[in-house]
């Protein structure tokens, strides 16, 4: 009953005119899980991941549930705090613009699971037409 | 389990090891039998590093019968998280993405303990890229708790915690985003220090959550945590976030004396929904504590409650931009028979992350994109301002602050699989720590009435590491928890 629930959960801020009846509510529920579906399937290509239609809807009803979760945030007021991206200060700086360890090239290549000599091996880029 | 067993500390072997009671190499190899035979039951080893194990102990023979530098970790056989990049050792992460990756260099923590002598006895299982709680996101197999197997060892740092509680290595090395050295440590009955972000240079741990990844030590005792932290802390040119300053030594810090020290017990740390053995055994510990004549106060970390929501962005975020490295044709799985380079990308990508690395990477190029990022990203890392300012506030009362580790005891293997949100809660209170780059320390300090540990944390100031170890250290002193070791045959 746990894991329903908290399926659920994101579509619990459906506004109040979906209440009025239980079959309105069920479209707009059903028009929602559809509308994050394709939400989630554009991040997916944007992260260059794919995965069949079964997959992607447990994708969207795990997403929703966490982003649903940590919409928990709203509730503060934070128009007058500064983002924070380090705990600590960091202070840059640069190295002397000297090449090191040109060997390092060779071992990095040897990784690769696919190569042409010193080259990357990859599919065709260019379009034929 | 054998007493010879309970003094197999880095501390207790070093002194083998000058006396000559024992050689790395006869060591080396009995740890060898003990993971042959141990540990098929446990899966705490994703590599055996064998032949190079080997090598670097015929070396520390050398080191010590010609009596030159020799440091506490010279010949000690110590094992690495799986995240660390190690030189002609295949790294996976815990991912099949990382399928044949055989890294060309060495970390800058791994290779200050080869220069220190350390023994590299292989690579431990852990949650696929650090992402989890309970080991079982690992795609070679979940770890099983040497207390029991029916239980999870903790996460991400689940192999190091559960094969040093083992004695399968005499020390190991995790990493920590958001518990993921302090939560397996309690989980196993060990020790687990989180450093403050900087003290340990990240070059060669593979990125996860930048702003928050930090390296720690996992051992049998607080003694050892400050002998391992001496030899891998410090400043490097190749970790832009390391910390210039200087590395004290931390042994010193090992003092059986809290007198003058405040401890700060935080109010919403102890709520509602927090399991009552472990309450219990963190409450014990402060007494104890105060009774050894340190000064406890109560505080406030009204923020608390939004940690997790703002880890959920924050973490994801980092991670969605880092993984974004992996491009199947670099390194790596590589999807085969493939149209185009895109197919290539989409492929490689789906067929090497599993689900939760996937579910997380979809989480964090959502809060990114365009439309979403100042209602979640930037709100977040709003929150990580007021998080961070809580500890601040707090820190001006107290030196140190005692809350438990985990909000339950090790939970089942398969226990919080079927829900994300379960198994984000159990990190609720080792996440702060991370948002506020603060240094945590996870000390065993009890057990449950089935016999399975419960740690709690200390958390300190901005390289307060010396405080910690201190309080931990006369904690321990005057306790028998860290002696107490798991049956495994």
């Amino acid at each position: 009953m746990l894991i329903l629930f908290v399926i659920l959960r994101p579509f619990d801020f459906a506004p109040a005119y979906a209440k009025a009846s239980a079959g309105k509510q069920g479209r707009l529920r059903r028009m929602k899980i559809n509308n994050m579906k394709e939400t989630i399937k554009k991040m997916a290509h944007l992260a260059r991941l794919s995965f069949p239609e079964t997959e992607l809807a447990r994708y969207t009803e795990k997403a929703s549930a966490i982003l649903a979760y940590v919409k928990q945030l709203e509730e503060l007021d934070t128009s007058k705090i500064e983002p924070m991206s380090h705990a600590m200060e960091v202070k840059g700086w640069l190295r002397d613009d000297a090449i090191v360890a040109p060997k390092l090239v060779e071992d990095i290549i040897a990784g690769a699971p696919e190569r042409d000599g010193m080259y990357y091996q990859v599919p065709r880029v260019i379009d034929e037409s | 389990m054998t007493n010879q067993s309970d003094q197999r500390t880095i501390a207790s072997l070093h002194r083998q090891l000058i006396r000559g009671d024992v050689s790395s190499v006869e060591l080396t190899r009995d740890y060898m039998r003990r993971i042959e035979r141990i540990d098929p039951s446990l899966n705490t080893y994703l590599l055996r590093s064998t032949d190079l194990a080997l090598k670097q102990a015929e070396e520390a023979n050398r080191r010590f019968k010609k009596k030159g530098n020799v440091t506490p970790l010279t010949g000690i056989p110590i094992a690495l998280k799986d995240i660390f990049v190690t030189k002609g050792i295949p790294t996976t992460c815990g991912s099949k993405i990382l399928k044949g990756y055989v890294p060309p260099y060495n970390g800058t923590a791994v290779q200050k303990l080869i220069n220190a002598g350390a023994i590299i006895m292989g690579k431990l299982n852990m949650d696929e890229f650090a992402m989890g709680s309970s080991n079982e996101y690992s795609a070679f197999g979940p770890v099983k708790n040497p207390w029991n197997p029916d239980f999870v060892p903790g996460g991400s740092s689940g192999g190091s915690s559960a094969a040093v509680a083992a004695d399968l290595c005499v020390a190991s090395l995790g990493t920590d985003t958001g518990g993921s050295v302090r939560q397996p440590a309690s989980c196993c009955g060990i020790v687990g220090l989180k450093p403050t972000y900087g003290r340990i240079s990240r070059y060669g741990i593979i990125a996860f959550a930048s702003s928050l990844d930090q390296v720690g030590p996992m051992t049998k005792d607080v003694t050892d945590c400050a002998m391992l932290l001496n030899i891998i802390a410090g400043f490097d040119p190749s970790d832009a976030t390391s910390l210039d300053t200087p590395v004290p030594d931390y042994t010193k810090a090992l003092v059986p004396d809290v007198k003058g020290l405040t401890i700060g017990i935080p109010k919403e740390y102890f709520v509602e929904g927090i399991d009552s053995e472990v309450a219990d055994a963190v409450r014990n510990a402060s007494e104890i504590i105060k009774g050894l004549g340190a000064k406890c106060v109560e505080i406030s970390l009204p923020h608390t409650k939004y940690a997790v929501p703002t880890y959920y962005i924050i973490a994801p975020a980092e991670a969605s931009a880092n993984l974004a490295r992996y491009d199947s044709i670099r390194y790596g799985h590589r999807a085969k028979k493939c149209k185009d380079l895109s197919e290539l990308y989409e492929q490689g990508r789906t067929e090497g992350f599993g689900p939760e690395v996937t579910l997380r990477i979809i989480i964090g190029t959502y809060v990114l994109s365009s439309g979403y990022y100042d209602a979640y990203y930037l709100k977040a890392q709003k929150t990580r301002t007021l998080i961070g300012r809580d500890f601040f506030e707090a820190f001006k009362k107290c030196d140190a602050i005692i809350t438990p580790v985990m909000p339950t005891p090790p939970f089942r293997l398969g226990e919080k699989l079927a829900d994300p949100l379960k198994m984000y809660l159990s990190d609720i209170f080792t996440i702060p720590v991370n948002l506020a780059g603060l240094p945590g320390i996870s000390v065993p300090c009890g057990f449950t009435n089935s016999q399975l540990p419960i740690g709690m944390q200390l958390i300190g100031k901005p390289l307060g590491e010396e405080t910690l170890l201190r309080i931990a250290y006369t904690y321990e002193q005057a306790t028998e928890w860290h002696k107490r070791k798991p049956v495994v045959r």
